[in-house]
C-alpha cells in the first residue's frame, strides 16, 4: 500500500464532510480513484454525487477530511499543478464565441502553456491524439457552437484528454445524448482506462450504463456512501430501492451483465 | 462559417505586422487629410508656420488621440466579452462611460460656468489639471470604484451583481448628466452633445498629453494581453471549467475588469462616449482573425485605433468648417459595414 501511496494517479478522498451553509451535502464519505479503472458514482438526486466530484477535482474545499493526490494533499498543489494531473468536465459544456473544435481541444493545455505561450509541438501533438481518441478528425475544422450535443461532448471529452491527466472526472457526461453515444462515450472512458491507467470517475444517473461498464461503483445516499463494491456486489434490487426509494429490478442479462430497471406498477396515481 | 485554424506564432506575426501597417497608414492618411492645402504645401516644402502647428498641434494630436481611443475601447470590449461571455457586452456596461460622462459634463457646466467666472473660476480654469479630460477620468474612476465595491459581496466579483450594478450605475450618472445638462447653459449644449458622442476635437492636453495617453493605454492593453489572454479563453468556457484548467477565475475577472475599466476612463476622458468601437470591432474581429485572445487582443488594439481614426477623417471633412462627432460616424459608416461582414461571414 505504501507504494501505491506515490503513484500520481491515486486521487483518494477520506472522510470527506462538505456542506453549502447550512445545507449538508456529503458527511464523511471516502473515496478512492485508481489508474486503470472506471469508478462510476450513483445515487438519487442530492445525494452529494457532483459535490464529491468537484471535492475529488479540487474545486470544492472540503470541511473536513483530507483529498490527496498521490499522498499529497490536492490542495497543495497549484491551480494548473492540478490541472495538469485532474482532469474535470462539467455537466453542460458551451461555448459563446466561435472556436473551432480544435482550437477547443488545444485549450486543455492551458495548464501547461501558461497564460501568454504558444503551444509546442508536443502540445499540438498531445490535442491531436485527444482528437483522435475520440474520433473528432472530421469535425475539428468546425465551429463548436455549430456541432450537436454529442460531438460538442466529444470536443470537451478532448481537451480533457488533452490536459494528459492522470485522472478524468465526468460529470453526468452521457445526460444529453443518445443511446449510441451513451454506450460510445462509457466505452472510450473504459479504454482509456484500460489503455493508458487513466483513473476514471463518473457521476452517472443512469444505473444501467453504470453496472454494465463500472469497475467499481460507489453508491451514495443523503451525503453517506451506502455501498461501495464491484457492479454485482453494489447493484442489488434492494440496495438500489432503498436508496432510491423507488422499487427497482435488477436482471441479470445472458452476457453476463445487469439490467437495472423501475420496478413500481404503472398504475394510475388517483389523483 | 469556419473558424480560422488554431493560432501559430506565424500567423500571430504577420497578422499583427498587417494590422499594425493598417494603423499606421491610417494615422498617415489622418494627417494628410482635412480641408486646406497644409500636407500639399508641406510636401512641396512651402510649409508655413501655421501649416506646421496645424498639422502637428491639430492633425497629429487627433490621430494619437484617436488610436488611443478606437485602441483601448476595442481591446477592453474584448475583454469584457470575454469575462462576460457574452459578445455583446461592451466598454460602456460597467458605467464607466456614465461615470466619465457625469465628470465631463459637470466640468463643462460648472467650471466653465460664466457664473463662476470670478476669481476661482479663472483659477480653476488656469489650472491645466482641472480640465475636461481629467474630470472626466476622476468621473469614470468614481464609477469603478463604486461599481466595484457593489459588486463584491463575496469577494469573487460575480458577474450577475457586477452587471446589475454596472447598469445602474450607468443609469444614475445619465439621470445626473440630463439633470446638468438641462440647468446648463443652453449655449454649452453643442459642446455637451459632442462630448457625449464622441468627439476628437477636444483634447487638451497637447500633443505630449496624447501621446503619453496612447503610451499608457498602449501599455495596459499590452498587459491585459500578456497576462489574460489563454486565461480569457479557457473563461469562455464557463467558470468551473476555467478553474478545472487550472485558471485562478476570481483574480483573472478582477484584473480583466480593473485594467479594461482603466483604459476604457482614459479614452473616454480624451474622446467622449465613442461608441461602437468597443461592442462590434471585437466581435468581427473574432470572425475574421479568430477568437484566440491571444492575437483577438492586440488586433483589436490596432483596427480599433486605425477604425477611429479613419472615421475621424470624414468627421472633419463632410460638413466642413463644421466637425461631425468622431461617434456619429463610427456608428453611421461601421454599422452598415459591420452587418455586411458578419452577414457574408455566416452565409
Amino acid at each position: 500500500m505504501s507504494a501505491d501511496e506515490e503513484k500520481p494517479d491515486r486521487l483518494r478522498a477520506e472522510d470527506v464532510w462538505f456542506g453549502y451553509g447550512d445545507v449538508r451535502a456529503l458527511a464523511g464519505v471516502s473515496a478512492e480513484l485508481a489508474g486503470g479503472e472506471v469508478l462510476c458514482i450513483v445515487g438519487p438526486n442530492g445525494a452529494g454525487k457532483s459535490t464529491l466530484l468537484r471535492v475529488l477535482a479540487g474545486a470544492l474545499a472540503p470541511d473536513r477530511g483530507a483529498v490527496t493526490l498521490g499522498g499529497r494533499p490536492l490542495a497543495s498543489f497549484g491551480g494548473r499543478a492540478r490541472a495538469r494531473s485532474v482532469a474535470f468536465l462539467a455537466q453542460e459544456n458551451v461555448c459563446a464565441f466561435p472556436y473551432s473544435a480544435r482550437e477547443v481541444v488545444l485549450m486543455g493545455r492551458v495548464p501547461h502553456v501558461g497564460t501568454f505561450g504558444f503551444e509546442t509541438e508536443h502540445d499540438r501533438a498531445a490535442a491531436e491524439q485527444a482528437i483522435a481518441a475520440v474520433r473528432l478528425e472530421g469535425l475539428a475544422e468546425r465551429a463548436v457552437s455549430h456541432l450537436s450535443a454529442g460531438e460538442r461532448q466529444r470536443v470537451f471529452l478532448a481537451m480533457a484528454l488533452a490536459q494528459e491527466p492522470r485522472c478524468l472526472l465526468l460529470d453526468e457526461p452521457t445526460v444529453y445524448l443518445d443511446l449510441r453515444h451513451q454506450v460510445e462515450t462509457f466505452l472510450l472512458v473504459r479504454a482509456l482506462a484500460r489503455e493508458r491507467g487513466l483513473a476514471v470517475a463518473v457521476v452517472t444517473h443512469d444505473l444501467g450504463l453504470a453496472a454494465r461498464f463500472a469497475d467499481r461503483v460507489l453508491l451514495l445516499g443523503s451525503g453517506k456512501a451506502v455501498a461501495t463494491g464491484t457492479p454485482r456486489e453494489v447493484m442489488s434490487a434492494r440496495l438500489l430501492s432503498d436508496a432510491y426509494g423507488t422499487e427497482i429490478a435488477v436482471v441479470p442479462l445472458p452476457d453476463g451483465s445487469l439490467a437495472v430497471l423501475p420496478a413500481v406498477a404503472p398504475v394510475a396515481l388517483g389523483l | 462559417m469556419k473558424p480560422p485554424p488554431p493560432l501559430t506564432r506565424r500567423r500571430w506575426a504577420w497578422t499583427l505586422a498587417a494590422l499594425f501597417a493598417l494603423a499606421l497608414g491610417s494615422a498617415a492618411l489622418g494627417v494628410a487629410l482635412g480641408p486646406g492645402e497644409a500636407f500639399v504645401r508641406l510636401l512641396h516644402g512651402e510649409a508655413s508656420p501655421l501649416d506646421l502647428r496645424v498639422l502637428r498641434d491639430l492633425r497629429l494630436v487627433r490621430v494619437l488621440a484617436g488610436l488611443m481611443a478606437g485602441g483601448a475601447l476595442a481591446c477592453a470590449g474584448a475583454v469584457l466579452q470575454a469575462i462576460f461571455r457574452n459578445p455583446l457586452a461592451d466598454p460602456f456596461v460597467l458605467g464607466t462611460s456614465g461615470g466619465a460622462a457625469f465628470g465631463a459634463v459637470a466640468g463643462i457646466v460648472l467650471l466653465e460656468d460664466s457664473t463662476l467666472a470670478g476669481g476661482w473660476g479663472e483659477w480653476l480654469r488656469g489650472m491645466d489639471l482641472v480640465s475636461i479630460p481629467f474630470l472626466a477620468f476622476l468621473g469614470a474612476l468614481l464609477a469603478i470604484g463604486v461599481v466595484s465595491t457593489g459588486a463584491t459581496g463575496r469577494g469573487a466579483l460575480p458577474t450577475q451583481s457586477l452587471l446589475l450594478i454596472g447598469v445602474i450605475a450607468n443609469y444614475v450618472f445619465t439621470a445626473l448628466v440630463l439633470f446638468l445638462t438641462v440647468m446648463a447653459d443652453p449655449k454649452k449644449l453643442p459642446r455637451i452633445e459632442a462630448w457625449l458622442l464622441g468627439d476628437l476635437s477636444g483634447g487638451r492636453f497637447g500633443l505630449a498629453g496624447s501621446a503619453i495617453a496612447l503610451a499608457i493605454c498602449v501599455g495596459i492593453c499590452t498587459a491585459m494581453c500578456v497576462v489574460l489572454s489563454r486565461d480569457l479563453d479557457a473563461l469562455t468556457l464557463g467558470d468551473e471549467q476555467a478553474a478545472a484548467l487550472g485558471v485562478p477565475v476570481a483574480r483573472v475577472r478582477w484584473t480583466a475588469f480593473l485594467l479594461s475599466s482603466l483604459a476604457t476612463a482614459i479614452a473616454v476622458s480624451f474622446s467622449g462616449i465613442v461608441g461602437f468601437v468597443g461592442l462590434v470591432l471585437p466581435h468581427g474581429l473574432r470572425r475574421l482573425v479568430g477568437a484566440d485572445h491571444r492575437l483577438l487582443l492586440p488586433a483589436s488594439f490596432l483596427g480599433g485605433g486605425a477604425l477611429l481614426v479613419l472615421a475621424d477623417v470624414p468627421a472633419r471633412m463632410l460638413f466642413s468648417p463644421v466637425e461631425l462627432p468622431v461617434g456619429v460616424v463610427t456608428a453611421i459608416f461601421g454599422g452598415p459595414l459591420f452587418y455586411w461582414i458578419l452577414r457574408r461571414r455566416s452565409a
